[in-house]
């Protein structure tokens, strides 16, 4: 009987889990150092894996194309009037009164943005229809700047789409590629900002993210040459009637974290991986929409919350003249100084430098043992203009204790005094220190640290 | 702990605390801010104000919640709803006595009412005790809540507010044990003097001096501003400054508009927390416009009139420093409101550009100093309101040119479906928002009326009139003064 396997694509680990009538083999691998194609190679030989049915694969593609604005700007067509309406409404940076305030980074192109005369009134009447001469010298423009892609999203669509749904079908048959906020929405009532969104931030993604999943699509299928491979977002059952977007793969490693955590006993689960900390809801329903950086945003989501602490979060020089956490994430090149590369510290390096990724086997050979003495020294540099006496090899520790505080205030205000299971593959590095502060509500979960790609070939 | 990790440890405490609110507060029963998150200039002055009124006159206790919203009792608009709260973080202590107060204040859509008297603008609700003894004073919120000018929802959003102060109480309560929160006099007295000596530092980087300006208003009034910069602290006085005026801001809102600017001047990251603020001197002469006395309205002083001391302070600052001369963004929140009934108002403001600076664009539609915004849905709007939206854009070409330009302010273009009242607020003082190191100036704000059948008028900046249906009301807000001469 042939094997199927869940493949998870992280930033920098890949994590497999094939199943075949009651058996399972697991395995983790370091993608820098071991391709996708190489690493899969060599867990399905050390797993005498031979014939493969199918690979569901969840990944960080689409985070990956929004993080580093990979994507291709379409053309947005929106009701005249409103061009500038998705980026007046994102949020603002910083919080704090500054004098270079900034809005939070938008993908859109203001050069592309088109508005058409056309309306649609609350009522759902057509106060004015499509101008077909309008579309056609639009059409002209897109051709001439090599515009392929288009966003359509008029007002009032939902309750009348008899203005979109012609300008989308006008646009398809001159031979772009329409992605219509109407049609992407689906039935559920929402607002004109969400399902604009949604259209733009698909037709943003699809171009890239279709190069990108056919690299690794080739790579998987040099394994598996005769196995369906499947992007799980895409097929996930609670996404229900949802349209197929690429947008759903913002949620990729939730969806499959969602799936894999589901048959646990505790309805809350917090998920200690390598690249990220998340908290599941097993007992809430998934949401329709998105809390985005750019504003609400139409979208089927798991109830699965990325918490504020995270393995890569940076370590600086705080107000205080002492090391402490920013909001930066570091990501995972170079990576953490534990890893040997990096140049900053984060949470990972003080979880080492304290001692307590000795049990996580998962980083074993990722760990740089001599790289504690230069995180301490890294640590001390930022306080160095404490006025108050500190023991520089203390300040790990101290470092330490105020992620775990953050982190037991959020798992507090989410779960309270609800029993709560950690997985994945840092749960037993961090149980001891937040059990000290949480209480006996906290458990282990049993899944050895592959409750990721198990979530990927359960039933 | 040792070092500074105990007051970072406090800060992240308070930080997380006080995550699920836009505006609130911690401070001590003697007045001394531990921690406050703020959405507006005038929250920064006025938050501790009205936790230190209420307590004052109504010895909050330890479960104890109060109401209230009155300028002169440290409110701000009579639409934002301040709740203290008294808290005894230690289970072990059988004391009623608050040894805390948290603060949380929600802000409601507000309600437009052009008036010469406090009394007129809104319901105003002086420190009211809403519960007492852990009992709750339904009857009261009852009544509060059916007030005509009550906001919409009052009852069910303080209830809800409530709930969740007391969650927070129980939080405190919780980890102040468990975590060996240390709120003692002496532990937080070490907190206020460290935050003092690294606000200094940050002082000490600028250049010591000062400087004084007067800012005409209108044709009748004047800010004037001194400003002494030191080592130790900065003083801001505004002896001189006229009584009436477009605006009135109490003496709390002023503290918090210096404050804001002050700390936005000299880099971000700051704590708000008392030692922060024993840096901080103003002096606001009694009766001016900037420590206005009760009755005189307050809405257009806590919004526009803060952003214009706000844009003061760094002007003056600016004089004192020359490397830190900044071009000014726009003030005014352009506030409008179309009313088809009792129950039936929309509401609106836009954002102004901000002011480039060296090396950055200012940002269009994006208001330096307001972190609160509405733009709600357009389709949410229209399906409300019998009105229907024209266009809510950028204001093209509106920020002031120059080597990096300004950003532009919004236009917002509304049709009215059925007869209603129209009534606006526009702040502009006589100086247009100014570019600075040869950048040019912005445009102010204005708004128009096309009535069905008659010209385009451009109207006055503050008013209220009927409209008949199919009349068009038109606003453009400021943009943001440029920075360094275009080649």
């Amino acid at each position: 009987m042939a094997w199927r396997i869940g493949l998870h694509l992280g930033d920098v680990f890949a994590e497999a889990t094939a199943r075949r009538d009651g058996e399972s083999r697991q395995g983790r691998w370091f993608l820098p150092q071991s391709s996708l194609g190489k690493g899969l190679k060599q867990f399905c030989e050390a797993n005498g894996i031979t014939e493969i049915e199918q690979f569901n694969v969840s990944h960080k593609i689409v985070p990956q194309i929004m993080q580093r604005r990979l994507g291709a700007s379409p053309a947005f067509l929106v009701t005249s009037g409103f061009e500038n309406w998705l980026e007046m409404n994102l949020p603002v940076q910083p919080e704090q009164f500054s004098l270079t305030p900034r809005k939070g980074p938008s993908p859109i192109d203001r050069d592309l943005v088109f508005g058409l005369s056309e309306r649609v009134s609350a009522t759902g009447r057509v106060e004015k229809a499509v101008d077909m001469q309008e579309l056609e010298f639009l059409v002209s423009k897109l051709q001439m700047l090599n515009i392929k892609q288009l966003a359509v999203g008029l007002l009032h669509a939902q309750k009348n789409p008899t203005n979109e749904q012609m300008v989308a079908d006008f646009f398809r048959q001159k031979g772009f590629r329409v992605f219509s906020a109407i049609e992407l929405a689906g039935h559920l009532p929402c607002e004109e900002k969400q399902r604009w969104w949604t259209a733009y931030l698909d037709a943003f993604l699809t171009p890239v993210y279709e190069e990108m999943w056919k690299t690794v699509e080739t790579q998987i299928r040099e394994v598996g040459p005769d196995a369906k491979v499947i992007d799980f977002a895409q097929s996930v059952p609670e996404r229900g009637q949802e349209m197929n977007s690429v947008l759903a793969g913002v949620f990729s490693t939730a969806w499959s974290l969602y799936r894999g955590a589901r048959k646990t006993e505790s309805k809350k689960v917090l998920y200690c991986g390598i690249e990220d900390f998340y908290l599941l809801h097993l007992d809430r329903e998934p949401s329709a929409q998105w809390n985005s950086n750019y504003g609400t945003v139409r979208l089927t989501v798991p109830p699965v919350l990325a918490l504020s602490v995270q393995p890569d979060l940076r370590i600086s020089k705080g107000f205080w003249g002492c090391a402490s956490f920013d909001e930066q994430r570091l990501g995972f090149e170079p990576g953490p100084m534990c890893f040997g590369k990096g140049l900053h510290p984060c949470f990972l390096d003080v979880l080492f430098a304290e001692g307590h990724l000795d049990s996580a086997t998962a980083l074993q050979d990722r760990l740089v043992t001599k790289t504690r003495a230069r995180i301490i020294e890294t640590l001390s540099a930022y306080s160095r203009d404490e006025t108050s006496p500190v023991d520089f090899q203390k300040l790990p520790q101290h470092v330490l204790d105020l992620a775990l505080l953050q982190l037991t205030l959020a798992i507090d205000d989410e779960v309270g005094r609800i029993s709560l299971s950690l997985q994945g593959p840092l749960a037993s590095s961090l149980l001891s220190p937040l059990k000290s502060r949480l209480g006996p509500q906290l458990r282990l979960g049993d899944d050895e640290g592959f409750v990721l790609s198990r979530g990927l070939v359960e039933e | 702990m040792s070092g500074s990790y105990p007051f970072v440890e406090l800060q992240v405490f308070c930080q997380e605390l006080l995550s699920p609110c836009s505006a609130a507060a911690v401070l001590t029963p003697e007045g001394q801010t531990v921690f406050l998150k703020y959405q507006t200039l005038a929250d920064i002055g006025t938050l501790p104000m009205a936790v230190q009124t209420s307590h004052k006159y109504l010895q909050i206790e330890d479960g104890d919640i109060v109401v209230t919203n009155d300028p002169y009792s440290g409110g701000s608009i009579l639409s934002s709803v301040t709740l203290v709260m008294g808290v005894q973080p230690l289970r072990s202590v059988n004391r009623k006595a608050a040894a805390l107060l948290l603060a949380q204040r929600i802000s409601f859509k507000p309600r437009l009412n052009l008036s010469d008297s406090v009394e007129g603008e809104g319901l105003r609700i002086p420190p009211t005790p809403l519960r007492k003894d852990q009992k709750m004073n339904a009857e009261l919120l009852e009544i509060i809540g059916a007030h005509p000018q009550a906001p919409e929802k009052f009852k069910e959003s303080l209830q809800e507010a409530m709930v969740q102060l007391l969650r927070m109480r129980e939080k405190i309560r919780n980890f102040s044990e468990t975590l060996n929160l240390d709120w003692s006099k002496p532990a937080l007295k070490k907190f206020f003097q460290r935050s003092q000596q690294l606000v200094r530092e940050r002082l000490s980087e600028v250049a010591v001096g000062e400087a004084q300006f007067e800012m005409p208003i209108d044709d009748k009034s004047k800010i004037r501003l001194r400003m002494e910069v030191s080592e130790q602290k900065v003083l801001f006085d505004f002896s001189g400054t006229d009584a009436a005026s477009q605006f009135h801001l109490t003496d709390a809102a002023t503290f918090g508009a210096c404050t804001g600017a002050l700390l936005a001047a000299i880099g971000g990251g700051i704590p708000l927390n008392s030692g922060v603020f024993d840096a901080i001197e103003v002096l606001s002469p009694s009766g001016s416009l900037v420590n206005a006395k009760y009755p005189r309205p307050v809405f257009s002083g806590m919004t526009d009139g803060a952003a214009m001391v706000a844009n003061l302070v760094l002007k003056v600052f600016g004089l004192i420093d020359s490397k830190r001369q900044f071009a000014m963004s726009g003030i005014s929140q352009c506030s409008f409101q179309l009313d088809f009934g009792p129950n039936s108002w929309f509401f609106e403001t836009l954002e102004t550009g901000s002011a480039a600076s060296d090396g950055t664009q200012g940002t269009p539609g994006l208001s330096v100093w307001r972190r609160t915004r509405l733009n709600p849905s357009v389709e949410e709007i229209e399906n409300r309101y019998p009105i229907t939206l024209k266009t809510y854009a950028y204001r093209a070409n509106s920020g002031g040119g120059g080597a990096y330009g300004g950003g532009d302010g919004v236009v917002k273009s509304v049709r009215v479906d059925q007869a209603g009242r129209l009534k606006w607020m526009i702040t502009e003082p006589l100086l247009k928002p100014e570019g600075v190191q040869g950048g040019k100036s912005a445009s102010p704000a204005e708004i128009f009326l096309q009535i069905p059948g008659e010209e385009k008028q451009r109207l006055h900046l503050k008013g209220e009139m009927d409209l008949p249906a199919g009349s068009i009301v038109t606003l453009h807000s400021a943009g943001g003064g440029g920075y360094g001469a275009e080649d």
